[in-house]
């Protein structure tokens, strides 16, 4: 067994916080393949991805940079596909994960949602390639495939055929005596957002209390956002946004979206199950983690860190399930409560996969290999986030979103006590009190953002986004009429 | 003595829905009082009000009348109180109830919260005040007090006041054998808006309700209909800032509890001027009725509060659901529980039947007396209840809740139907079903003959009339009637 090459199974799904899954202590969720595999692993209490929209953080998941530097700070458009350049690649500039991987001798596969432009065709060094031709998921049923090259419409429920279409891809490619394979299997769920009819997991939460999600109120940040959309974009059709109101505590819509991690989980055990029955599971390094959270309501608001105003980076909304089995160097059942980062993932993937860490831009993403063995509990103790208008520094002991000053919008920073008020209830930024503590992380925050940002994807000082912003108004009030988005 | 009439009180409290009472059936209500009132009184299930606002419900308990008669339409705000007449009484031009009670040597009293116009002008219809000078409560707490000469401001819980002002005033008249009195206890509680109810309660009954899950009230997303209300009032720039609060206030639990909180409070006082009737032997020679002027959804169908907060409004059961437990006097006591379809107006029609008053004639007034359901077991009642809520004009029967909405709108609103029996919950809109189309026009002429005889064309909204003093939606009737559409006195 080569452990220098383990194959690599990266299992990134959509949408899905920490909290919506039986290992992390959701007692309402049925996971059982997910719970046998943190069994089996380690499971990380505090990962946090850098943004909380899909594209960003699968861009960042593929170069391991942030999205200042990598340009796409929300989801890539769908809608306004035809407005692309065509053949569009939003990444193709760096040197992503797949590519450096397949340089080592990977044999590498997507298989699932890519989201990060054009889907015809393989992209950023992927060879197999099995993709969805959107990223926005509108139903999980007749989805528009793309199957190395051929088009098709799937038959059944999306998280089947992509899990389908794993169990052939590693019927092929699992095996001791072929090349190491990475496969990043992408599912596009829980989701979340799309009307979902029944499948079999349904009737297992068709009377769930719905307990593990509290009932809240909605914020007055989520409503302002809806009122604000409503006033920027008359001619859109506004049932959008209103989903963002309708949907917290709404019982039937939160069984839904947690009746799809279960289709995920079934997903999982089943290739999991092949990799074990191609005899490779001793050498694989199994990952299993979101792009980004959601919030069911939590903290007043729905979805993502955006889906407010200002936006957001409260927990929900940005931690995401970490899960990692690699036998014979992960200590099975082993918790970690370190702080780590989706570019921290894309540092660890080449580290145990031997490859180094060389990159154009400045990579802040550091390999947690040595946390995975639990000879050590030393880690860097700090994450960042940025959301346009909101850039932020999570620590074990602090929250601090710190916010654009030169708007008409008047934004005002939040600092929350991790240690004292872990669910970030008591704002305590504008407390003379804490002013020290705000400076300090606001000026850390500023910092890391000088090093870690390029010029012309730095939206807080004139540059834009690659595609899309989801406020618009905001940059052109801020930077003048000629801002605009670019590719 | 043999003909002396009975003591009148009605406590009419400020937006309690019916089912929020333990006797109602909710496990986690406590109302201890009420509960025991039932037991020994009339439990009315199916009590309906004709319009869910505080100022309409008011003034047609009062009067006999409905919205489009007596003209108020919504809360008459106080914010327009610079435009209203001098010493303005919404309801001057009717004979109300207490004026035609004090004819009949009776001592009236009001004592609570007035909402009909300026305060000071209680006064013109009871004999005795203690009033509160706002309609629109912000707080149970430092009330300013209308009180006889005496205006000032108490500390305390204004439902404590007002129960202890009510148990002065019936240990003063139990004093004066020959006078009946009327007292009409309007408490500004349990109410069931911030800020009044913002935050965990702090009171009494907090601990009871501390950590309770609030599981008898529903979880349930906010509707289309309420966002649709809250963005066409930023759009017409009628938003004061305030109320996307309805958005926020559904399923905040502390919010919740805080309600829960004040129906006890509520209850409690129910309890004392009970006991302050049963000290003074009073009981038995008393007509008691407890009653809201309107119902309140704590988030049911995705609303808060009232059935104008959603665009259109709408008359869905917990909006337009009340309590009512009538106690007859000298009825021994008999636990009754009465399913048929009554309304606020009835309570009048009530009241007058007891006191030996004529019935107010047919073509004037909806109002039926109440008192064949308490005293008899079968009796032939027209068991339906008609609502109105602007835009919306509404009829309860037993098998049918059917909305009709105004037509000639730029904003193309449909009717709505629930059946009942199958769907008591009113969750699955039938009016655009084809199959339903003659249930549907049934209802419709029904509405429009009830309303061609309980309008006043000058109240009547659906014909170029107009309000008291303010509408909710002012543009829609702009649009719908002219820009010289405006609210009258």
């Amino acid at each position: 067994m080569n452990m220098d090459q383990p194959n690599i199974l990266l299992i990134f799904v959509d949408n899905q916080p920490a909290s919506m899954m039986g290992c992390y202590g959701n007692d309402e969720i049925f996971s059982p393949h997910l719970d046998e595999l943190a069994s089996k692993g380690v499971l990380f209490r505090n990962a946090f991805c850098p943004n909380s929209m899909c594209s960003p953080c699968r861009a960042s998941m593929l170069t391991g940079l942030m999205p200042s530097q990598h340009g796409i700070h929300t989801w890539l458009d769908d809608y306004i596909m035809d407005t692309w350049p065509e053949g569009y690649k939003a990444i193709a500039e760096f040197e992503t994960l797949p590519e450096k991987l397949a340089k080592k001798g990977y044999h590498t596969a997507l298989i699932g949602k890519y989201h990060l432009g054009f889907a015809d065709e393989p992209q950023n060094g992927f060879k197999h390639w099995v993709a969805m031709e959107k990223g926005t998921m509108e139903s999980f049923y007749d989805v528009p495939m793309i199957d190395n090259g051929q088009r098709h419409t799937a038959p059944e429920h999306a998280v089947d055929y992509f899990t389908r279409k794993s169990l052939d891809y590693l019927d092929k490619h699992a095996s001791p005596n072929e090349p190491p394979f990475f496969l990043c299997l992408t599912y596009p769920a829980p989701y979340a957002n799309v009307p979902d009819p029944d499948h079999r997991y349904s009737h297992q939460y068709a009377d769930l209390p719905m307990n593990s999600v509290p009932r809240e109120g909605l914020s007055p940040e989520l409503i302002d956002w809806i009122l604000l959309c409503k006033e920027k974009y008359p001619d859109e059709d506004f049932s959008w946004y209103k989903r963002l109101a309708e949907q917290p505590n709404d019982l039937p819509a939160m069984r839904r979206f947690y009746a799809q991690v279960s289709m995920v989980d079934d997903g999982v055990g089943q290739v999991l199950a092949k990799l074990r029955e191609k005899g490779v599971l001793e050498n694989t390094l199994v990952i299993y983690t979101a792009d980004h959270g959601k919030s069911n309501g939590q903290h007043g608001f729905w979805g993502h860190g955006e889906d407010t105003w200002p936006s957001n980076m409260h927990h929900s909304a940005n931690s995401i399930p970490l899960l990692i089995s690699y036998p014979g160097f992960a200590q099975a059942g082993l918790e970690v409560d370190n702080l780590v980062g989706t570019t921290d993932l894309f540092a660890t993937i080449l580290d145990l996969a031997d490859c180094e860490l060389e990159s154009t831009e400045p990579v802040f993403g550091q390999s947690f290999g040595p946390l995975l063995s639990g000879e050590t509990t030393e880690f860097r103790d700090e994450v960042f986030m940025e959301q346009e208008e909101t850039r932020a520094i999570r620590t074990s002991e602090w929250l601090f979103m710190k916010r654009l000053e030169n708007t008409k919008y008047g934004f005002k920073d939040e600092l929350y006590d991790l240690v004292n008020d872990p669910d970030e209830r008591v704002n305590l930024a504008q407390d003379p009190n804490y002013a020290e503590v705000a400076a300090k992380l606001s000026s850390r925050v500023e910092e890391f953002f000088t090093i870690y940002s390029n010029p012309r994807w730095d939206l807080w000082k004139g540059g834009t986004v690659k595609s899309n912003s989801t406020r618009p108004f905001l940059w052109e009030e801020v930077w003048g009429e000629d801002w605009t988005p670019e590719f | 003595m043999a003909t002396k009439k009975p003591n009148i009180v009605v406590i009419y409290v400020d937006n309690h829905p019916g089912a929020i009472m333990g006797c109602a059936g909710n496990p986690e209500a406590y109302t201890p009082n009420l509960d025991r009132l039932s037991q020994n009184a009339t439990l009315f299930t199916e009590a309906h009000c004709p319009n869910a606002m505080c100022s309409p419900c008011r003034a047609s308990v009062l009067t006999g009348l409905m919205p489009s008669q007596h003209g108020i339409h919504t809360w008459i705000d106080e914010y327009y109180q610079d435009d209203w007449p001098d010493n303005w009484n919404a309801i001057d031009e009717f004979d109300t109830l207490p004026e035609k009670l004090a004819r009949e040597g009776y001592d009236t009293a009001l004592i609570g919260k007035y909402h009909l116009g300026n305060a000071e002008s209680a006064t013109d219809l009871f004999n005795t005040c203690v009033t509160m000078q706002i309609g629109h409560v912000q707080s149970f707490y430092e009330n300013d007090i209308i009180d006889g000469e005496e205006r000032y401001k108490h500390p305390g819980h204004s439902v404590d006041f007002f129960t202890d002002k009510a148990i002065d005033y019936i240990e003063q008249y139990s004093e004066e054998k020959e006078t009946p009195f009327f007292l009409f206890l309007t408490y500004p509680a349990p109410y069931g808006h911030w800020p009044a109810i913002q935050g965990e309660p702090v009171n009494r009954y907090a601990d009871r309700f501390s950590d309770s899950p609030m599981l008898s009230v529903p979880r349930e997303g906010i509707s289309k209909q309420a966002i649709d209300w809250i963005s066409i009032l930023k759009e017409k720039d009628l938003d004061d800032g305030e109320y996307d609060v309805l958005l926020r206030i559904p399923n905040d639990l502390p919010t919740l509890r805080n309600y829960y909180s004040q129906i006890s409070i509520v209850d409690d006082g129910v309890g004392r001027v009970l006991k302050a009737l049963e000290n003074n032997n009073l009981s038995d020679e008393t007509l008691f009725i407890y009653a809201s002027d309107h119902g309140m959804s704590l988030g049911q169908q995705g609303f808060w509060g009232h059935g104008e907060d959603t665009w259109p409004s709408n008359t869905h059961r917990e909006a337009n659901h009340i309590p009512l437990i009538i106690k007859a006097p000298d009825d021994g006591n008999k636990q009754k529980v009465v399913d048929s379809l009554v309304g606020t107006t009835d309570i009048y029609a009530t009241i007058l039947d007891y006191v030996g008053l004529e019935m107010p004639p047919i073509k004037e007034s909806p109002a039926r007396s109440m008192r064949p359901l308490i005293e008899n077991e079968n009796i032939d009642w027209d068991n339906a209840c008609f609502m109105e809520q602007e835009e919306t004009r509404a009829i309860r029967t037993s098998q049918w809740l059917f909305m009709m909405r105004i037509q000639n709108t730029e904003y193309d609103f449909k009717h709505e139907l629930y059946d009942l029996v199958a769907d008591p919950d009113e969750r699955v809109d039938l009016a655009q079903d084809p199959e339903y189309a003659d249930v549907v026009s049934k209802l419709s002429a029904r509405l429009n003959e009830y309303f061609s005889v309980y309008a006043n064309s000058r109240w009547d909204l659906w014909k170029g009339g107009t309000v008291k003093s303010n509408s909710t939606r002012p543009f829609l009737w702009n649009e719908t009637w002219g820009d010289s559409w405006a609210p009258e006195y």
